[in-house]
């Protein structure tokens, strides 16, 4: 009897749980579904531009005048053989491909000595130069365009490395050589912004341990700090590569020759006053973002460290 | 004393006569030989080739061209219009009677028209050497002297007129009339900062087919192309209702009738076809709020209104091409260097490069209410910055040279731009027959009308372009804005950028 009565207890008690458990797991699963079915959905619309991308790059010209989603022919892989002679890919790959690593060394050098700097060393002012700094993000490119471009030919003052030659060496103006290209990006106030956040948040006590040991502030930053901030620097890398890589209004403005045009040159030669090539522009797309692409991949675990680290949001 | 009298007054008289000669011809005794010409252009792919193959032949007029000869030949690409190096044999002995004096020129794409336009008003600003040559729209050239005090270009009316180097009457006569006047500036004296070497014009893009679809099932009462507004709207509106039987199944858009491309050079078009101008030469005002444009605009507003035309949802992709091409679209207007793409997009192709045209399709003239048509003739020109009076020379031979009859029509069939002399036209046939498009435009250019060449049309175009948008874009069953008082208000803003570009 007792143990009836104990099983109907244990029913009684057991059932309005099994219940409440059912009715949790249904809702966690409409939950669930909901949050999948979202994400796939804006994975699908982020996707879908790539996919577009490269399935016009293997269309004929016609179907992609036309704006189809897919080929109707044979897929035309000789788009991208004909998008890389067309368009000089070889020699504008080559030149991006320089002008990226000799801008991001700069970047590196000066982010890191004065992201250091702003967020290590008291000095008088820091604060405001600071925010002095920052503010320059707000101004937009076509602002500094004309400043800029004075400066370059040397009509501000005198450009000591400039002029003539191919390299480093030569007058006063650096119009059409890869210094014009190089030099103005190597101070990157984001750059600058993002190691400072880093470098804020390195412990004292580490500074205090490094000064006893007799290290000054470079040696520190070079032993103890850039270690620790290598996900940040690669973020200040992988985010300075783009922009390297991407640019194109700036390289038009400040280069005659083919010398050391860059890469997104190459595909405003598929794009004319009255129409454009969009197969041979896809297909030269496709190949301008591989090297991101492949960056990306293999630093994508860096990266998003250094993001998270430094308190960058999206 | 007589004696010393009249010596006086034959010296006096020299003296004065003289200089009067030599401002005649500032160029007389100047000698291009050697020179080196810098050609900034906006050519890419096909055209930009056959460009470089032009400029080829021009630098070494006497080297054995064509395929026989390694040094000199030409390797073909896939977006090459023609035969490279059947071209260049054909032109080299037209080279060889302009390019007499060693004369090498270097042409390189610098951007599109606007980027070029950029690159030479921040070289002017910054008083940087100009290249030699340039391509330019007449309003670029206005704005180029106004930015410089009237020091960027020469008058190159002194090289056209000059006993030495100029043009004879008869060639100046093969010119169409109108063109060869554009690159005149009444504003700047009547100095001429331009020579016509191409022209594009807008046209009316058509579905052939699909009009004579509507025809044969009684949706329209007349044949062919519309010539009038009213027959243009007939259409338009049959086409929205009564989609084409050769429409792709799969096509984005719904049918329409017309796809409204938001540009001033559609507006100038438009105001054209209804008998107005959009400039008063004689006073220097825009007149964008004349009867005509009123009209014009009222009629495209009440096409919107009642379904038969939409603005093109993306004019940076070409859409009116793109849905033209599907057959979705009965009328589309462009420019007629648009004639390849569009015939791109009319076309499937079977995979290995041959097109099969899905449809029949024109091009024409913009449907009117004068009694001929009027049509928008624009283009860029090409201009001589100062430089030395010997590259100036040197530049002016090379673009006698781009303007000679041989050259013009061989441009014209490979980039299917407009020659601007009609002697081309003798040596056009063979262009004629493979496209249409190209032959049924082709004499609508004797109608010829312009948008004006003055300072800071540019930004004119963008303030013209934002009426379009408020004019045209209104949801579905509401009450557009009202036509006169935006023109009006247009109208006040253009004349407030032409003043600020006139003092």
């Amino acid at each position: 009897m007792v143990d009836k009565v104990q099983a109907q207890s244990m029913t009684a008690t057991y059932q309005p749980s099994m219940v409440n458990y059912r009715h949790f797991s249904v809702r966690k699963v409409i939950g669930k579904t909901a949050l999948y079915g979202t994400l796939i959905f804006f994975a699908i619309l982020s996707l879908l531009p790539f996919f577009w991308m490269i399935s016009t790059s293997l269309m004929t010209a016609s179907d992609a005048q036309v704006g189809r989603l897919v080929p109707t022919t044979a897929l035309q892989f000789q788009n991208y053989g004909v998008a890389w002679d067309e368009g000089n890919f070889g020699k504008y790959f080559m030149n991006s491909v320089i002008i990226a690593v000799v801008t991001l060394m700069g970047v590196v050098v000066t982010s890191v000595l004065a992201g250091y700097a702003f967020a290590r060393i008291k000095f008088y002012g820091r604060n405001v130069i600071f925010t002095m700094l920052l503010a320059t993000i707000m101004v937009p490119d076509t602002v500094t365009l004309v400043p800029n471009y004075l400066t370059i030919r040397g009509n501000i003052f005198p450009l000591p490395l400039g002029d003539q030659s191919v390299w480093f060496v030569g007058g006063n103006s650096w119009y059409d050589l890869l210094s014009a290209l190089t030099i103005p990006f190597m101070g990157s106030v984001f750059g600058i912004f993002l190691l400072r956040q880093f470098f804020a948040t390195i412990p004292d006590e580490l500074w205090d341990a490094a000064r006893i040991d007799g290290a000054g502030h470079l040696r520190f930053l070079i032993t103890v700090c850039l270690p620790i901030a290598r996900p940040a620097v690669v973020t200040v890398v992988l985010i300075g590569f783009v922009g390297s890589w991407n640019s194109f209004m700036w390289p038009i403005i400040i280069t005659e020759s083919e010398t050391w045009r860059p890469l997104m040159m190459a595909l405003n030669n598929f794009i004319e006053d009255a129409g454009s090539r969009t197969h041979l522009l896809m297909a030269g797309a496709c190949i301008t973002i591989l090297p991101i692409m492949i960056i990306y991949f293999f630093a994508q675990k860096t990266f998003t460290q250094g993001v998270a680290t430094s308190g960058l949001k999206g | 004393m007589f004696k010393k009298v009249m010596l006086f007054l034959i010296i006096i008289l020299a003296l004065g006569i003289l200089p009067t000669f030599a401002q005649d011809d500032p160029y007389a005794d100047v000698d291009p030989s050697g020179q080196t010409v810098t050609f900034w252009h906006n050519h890419t792919g096909g055209r930009a080739r056959v460009l470089d193959t032009i400029v080829r032949v021009f630098n070494n007029p006497t080297a054995t061209w064509g395929a026989e000869n390694t040094e000199f030949f030409i390797a073909p690409e896939t977006s090459d219009p023609v035969d490279l190096n059947a071209l260049a044999v054909a032109l080299a002995p037209v080279a060889a009677e302009y390019n007499t004096y060693g004369i090498t020129v270097e042409a390189s794409n610098q951007g599109s028209y606007g980027e070029i336009f950029e690159k030479i008003r921040l070289a002017i600003g910054a008083n940087e050497a100009l290249p030699n040559l340039t391509v330019a729209y007449q309003n670029q050239a206005a704005t180029y002297q106004f930015d410089s005090a009237g020091e960027a270009l020469i008058d190159m009316n002194l090289l056209v007129n000059s006993p030495t180097w100029g043009m004879a009457e008869e060639e100046i006569a093969q010119f169409f009339a109108g063109i060869w006047q554009s690159d005149v500036f009444p504003t700047f004296g009547g100095e001429r900062y331009g020579f016509p070497v191409q022209r594009s014009m807008e046209v009316l893009y058509f579905n052939v087919d699909w009009l004579a679809e509507l025809f044969a099932n009684g949706h329209i009462s007349f044949e062919g192309a519309p010539t009038t507004p009213d027959q243009f709207r007939e259409a338009a509106c049959a086409a929205a209702a009564n989609p084409f039987s050769g429409a792709e199944v799969d096509a984005p858009e719904s049918s329409m009738g017309y796809e409204i491309a938001l540009s001033a050079s559609n507006f100038a078009a438009w105001t054209f076809a209804f008998g107005g101008d959009i400039f008063d030469y004689e006073n220097n005002a825009y007149t964008l709020n004349t009867a005509a444009s009123v009209e014009a605009m009222t009629f495209i507003q009440g096409l919107v209104a009642d379904g038969c035309a939409r603005i093109q949802t993306d004019p940076g992709a070409f859409t009116a091409q793109r849905n033209f091409g599907l057959g979705t679209t009965m009328f589309a207007m462009q420019s007629s260097s648009g004639i390849p793409f569009f015939q791109l997009a009319a076309s499937r192709d079977l995979g290995d490069g041959t097109l099969e045209p899905r449809f029949n399709w024109s091009a024409g003239e913009i449907p009117h209410t004068t009694e001929t048509p009027v049509m928008n003739l624009y283009g860029a020109s090409v201009s001589i910055p100062v430089s030395t009076p010997e590259q100036e020379v040197a530049t002016w031979i090379f673009v006698k040279f781009l303007g000679s009859q041989e050259v013009m029509a061989i441009w014209g069939d490979a980039a299917n731009y407009f020659p601007t002399r009609a002697d081309a036209a003798e040596l056009l046939d063979a262009t004629f027959e493979r496209i249409p498009a190209y032959a049924a435009t082709f004499p609508l250019l004797q109608y010829a009308s312009k948008e004006p060449g003055v300072p800071g049309y540019d930004p004119v175009r963008n303030e013209i372009q934002n009426t379009m948008v408020l004019l045209w874009d209104f949801p579905a069953g509401e009450t557009p804005e009202e036509v006169a008082p935006l023109l009006d208000a247009l109208n006040e803003n253009a004349n407030i950028i032409l003043s600020e570009f006139s003092n």
